[in-house]
């Protein structure tokens, strides 16, 4: 009896204790956009890796928030604005140097009036191909005019073994520079050439082009806008007088730059009467960006539920054209494809693990991506998951023209997210290449997308017409021999 | 049952004869309104095949918002708005024409939409992304041809000129305009009335129901 009993209440307790299965992801709510625009479930892309701290690496100190960052060739570079420092490390966030003062080739520190010549509220920095690095030294106003700097530093291995950076060249604003607004630079690139693309706070002249000596190009790029129909109207009506009393429209300015491997620029705004929130420019300075996806590159697409756009602050592309763009208003990374087709939606604001409260910038670690929070200083690496990695693979290979890799690779996918439209379009393709049309239609009709079916439904159809090629001209010659029949026998009826 | 007959194979000869044919319906009583009502409900549910199942490359719906009586009113909804505004405006206009036998032109002229809607949603599985614009002539025409023979069996049964008929036809927008104002005053009003009756049913269980707890 005891026994049973004893069973029995064993049984009610273990029943009782709820039974938790979980993946070992973290519980997320991704979702992406389908081919009607609607937020659908997906499986995430990306997984928080680690949280880098910072603040707390070995080496660092005063430290205050983390702005800008940029990974070079084996080196990573954060920025931070209030700190007036360049925590330099390598690509394992290993601290390596602290830029703060300039220092000259000699390891002497540079003076001016006695003082020690720091940076002051630097706010972007860029790493040159043959390694220097490039500092927007905006907050210094001790340029003409009130102008800021740009600070080149050079890494240099003293003889006693002691590695450092060296002041190699400081860029003023350019005596030939053009543009009303003031040279303050904010975030910058370097091209292959070591030409400098410039963004100065507020330029509404599009971004400034500088030859590597310093001195001025050209402006480069600007933001089309929409024109509001009425305001449009009423200019056209209005005198020369009336038009100078009116107020100008003028360009909004970008907010962040970064260029590919062919040297192609692209720059972000978060102007709201902007088309493009995010810009290819071509070396002549025309938007290029390619359009192939359900929407232009907008991050979350408004619906009447919710209206609050998407605020694009930061931009970085790797070598496959992938593109992130991070979004202010609610913390959330868009990857895109080189055609401009969303990928993935990562991370989001707020108090959480994985998320950010106050995010800066953003940028490419390989195929991980490494997001700085201002509030916290903290860094957040996110590194693709399984389905991450099948999707990241196969858009790679797809560029760089390996269809069939591709191909296998999103058939994969789709077994992870039966949702991904772009993965039946991507499968299709492979099977497109391969000259299997019927199945390709399939499943470019699976991925939503009517341009491709369209092409393969074609090549299927014919095809098709040419195997039962009897099928369809013998009703053609019976319905030719009815006519000509009944035309002779018409005929004959009245002689 | 013949003579039903006869009149539905009589909708053939009012296709490519619309002056004789609606003539004959007018006076000789050789149409239907039970026969115009068949023609409109095909209509309605040809309609509503199209967005469930045109092929792909015409078909832009969004399968989890379907909704088929939706769908089917929506279609057909414009004729019979049509039907009563031509009426009421017609008979201030001197127009012959009863509502059945508007009603009945209305429902025989859409005889060819019927048909190129049918081809159409046959043919939209075998079409490519280049082949849409002969789809959309194909549809194009069904509703000229159906301009066509509303148009002269209005003519005909209203006896009327063409330009009077114009004219009678561009009063009919202007009706349909002020029945589709009323008719939505009419639901707002009746929406605030409802809520207003559904507030205070709540204010006096309420209020009830304070005094007993």
């Amino acid at each position: 009896m005891k026994k049973v009993l004893s069973f029995i209440l064993v049984t009610t307790i273990l029943l009782l204790i709820p039974l938790q299965v979980r993946a070992n992801e973290y519980r997320t709510r991704d979702y992406n956009y389908n081919f009607w625009l609607k937020p659908v479930p997906s499986t995430p892309g990306y997984r928080l890796e680690k949280i880098v701290n910072v603040a707390s690496l070995p080496g660092v100190f005063n430290y205050q928030e983390s702005t800008d960052i940029h990974v070079g060739k084996d080196k990573i570079y954060i920025v931070d604005t209030a700190g007036s420092q360049v925590i330099v490390t390598d690509h394992d966030f290993n601290f390596i140097y602290r830029i703060r003062t300039f220092i000259d080739e000699n390891k002497v520190f540079i003076r001016e009036n006695g003082v020690q010549v720091t940076l002051t509220n630097p706010e972007g920095v860029f790493e040159a191909p043959n390694g220097d690095l490039y500092v927007a030294d905006t907050g210094y106003r001790g340029g003409p005019d009130g102008s800021s700097r740009i600070i080149v530093f050079s890494p240099k291995t003293h003889t006693d073994g002691s590695f450092f950076y060296y002041v190699k060249n400081i860029i003023y604003k350019p005596e030939n520079y053009m543009g009303k607004t003031n040279f303050l630079p904010s975030k910058l690139v370097v091209d292959n050439a070591y030409r400098i693309y410039v963004i100065v706070q507020g330029g509404n002249e599009g971004i400034v082009v500088l030859n590597n000596d310093g001195s001025f190009s050209r402006f480069f790029g600007t933001n089309e806008i929409r024109i509001n129909p009425i305001d449009y109207f009423w200019k056209k009506l209005a005198s020369k007088e009336q038009k100078q009393k009116m107020n100008l429209t003028f360009a909004p300015p970008f907010n962040n730059i970064d260029v590919d491997r062919n040297g192609f620029i692209y720059a972000t705004n978060s102007d709201s009467s902007t088309i493009y929130k995010v810009v290819r420019l071509n070396p002549s300075g025309v938007n290029v960006i390619r359009q192939e996806g359900y929407t232009l590159p907008i991050g979350d697409i408004a619906t009447a539920r919710d209206e609050s756009r998407s605020n694009f602050i930061a931009v970085s592309v790797n070598d496959y054209g992938m593109y992130l763009v991070l979004d202010s208003s609610k913390g959330k990374i868009f990857l895109y494809n080189f055609d401009g087709e969303l990928l993935f939606i990562i991370s989001g604001m707020g108090n959480i693990e994985g998320r950010t409260i106050l995010p800066a910038d953003v940028s490419w670690l390989g195929d991980k991506i490494l997001v700085t929070d201002k509030t916290t200083g903290y860094v957040l690496v996110f590194t693709p998951t399984e389905f991450g990695k099948l999707v990241i693979g196969a858009t790679k290979d797809y560029f760089a023209g390996k269809w069939d890799a591709a191909g296998e690779q999103w058939k994969k996918a789709i077994e992870y997210n039966a949702n991904y439209e772009l993965a039946y379009v991507g499968y299709g393709k492979m099977l497109y290449m391969n000259g299997d049309y019927k199945e390709a239609a399939e499943y470019f009709k699976l991925g939503n997308n009517k341009n491709y079916y369209s092409l393969a439904y074609k090549k299927y159809r014919a095809e098709y017409m040419q195997e039962h090629f009897l099928l369809f001209l013998t009703p053609m010659i019976l319905l030719a021999g009815l006519v000509i029949y009944s035309e002779v026998q018409y005929n004959r009826k009245r002689g | 049952m013949k003579n039903f007959l006869n009149m539905l194979s009589y909708s053939k000869y009012v296709l490519f004869h619309p002056f004789d044919g609606f003539y004959e319906i007018k006076i000789r009583d050789k149409g239907n309104a039970l026969i115009a009502t068949i023609f409109i409900v095909i209509l309605g549910i040809i309609d509503v095949l199209t967005v469930q199942y045109a092929g792909f490359m015409v078909n832009y719906t969004d399968p989890t918002r379907i909704n088929s009586l939706t769908t089917f009113f929506y279609s057909i909804f414009p004729y019979l708005l049509f039907v009563i505004a031509n009426y009421s405006t017609t008979t201030l206009f001197d127009g012959k024409g009863r509502m059945r036998e508007i009603y009945i032109v209305i429902g025989y002229s859409l005889i060819p939409v019927i048909m190129t809607r049918i081809i159409a949603l046959i043919l939209s599985h075998y079409i490519t992304g280049d082949e849409i614009m002969l789809y959309n002539i194909l549809l194009g025409a069904g509703m000229a041809w159906f301009a066509i023979l509303a148009f002269s069996g209005l003519v005909t049964i209203h006896e009327y000129g063409f330009f009077k008929n114009i004219v009678t036809l561009l009063f009919t927008a202007l009706a349909i305009a002020i029945i589709m104002f009323l008719a939505l005053l009419f639901y707002s009003l009746i929406q605030q009335f409802i809520s207003f009756v559904v507030v205070l049913y709540r204010e006096i269980v309420f209020r009830v129901g304070g005094w007993f707890s």
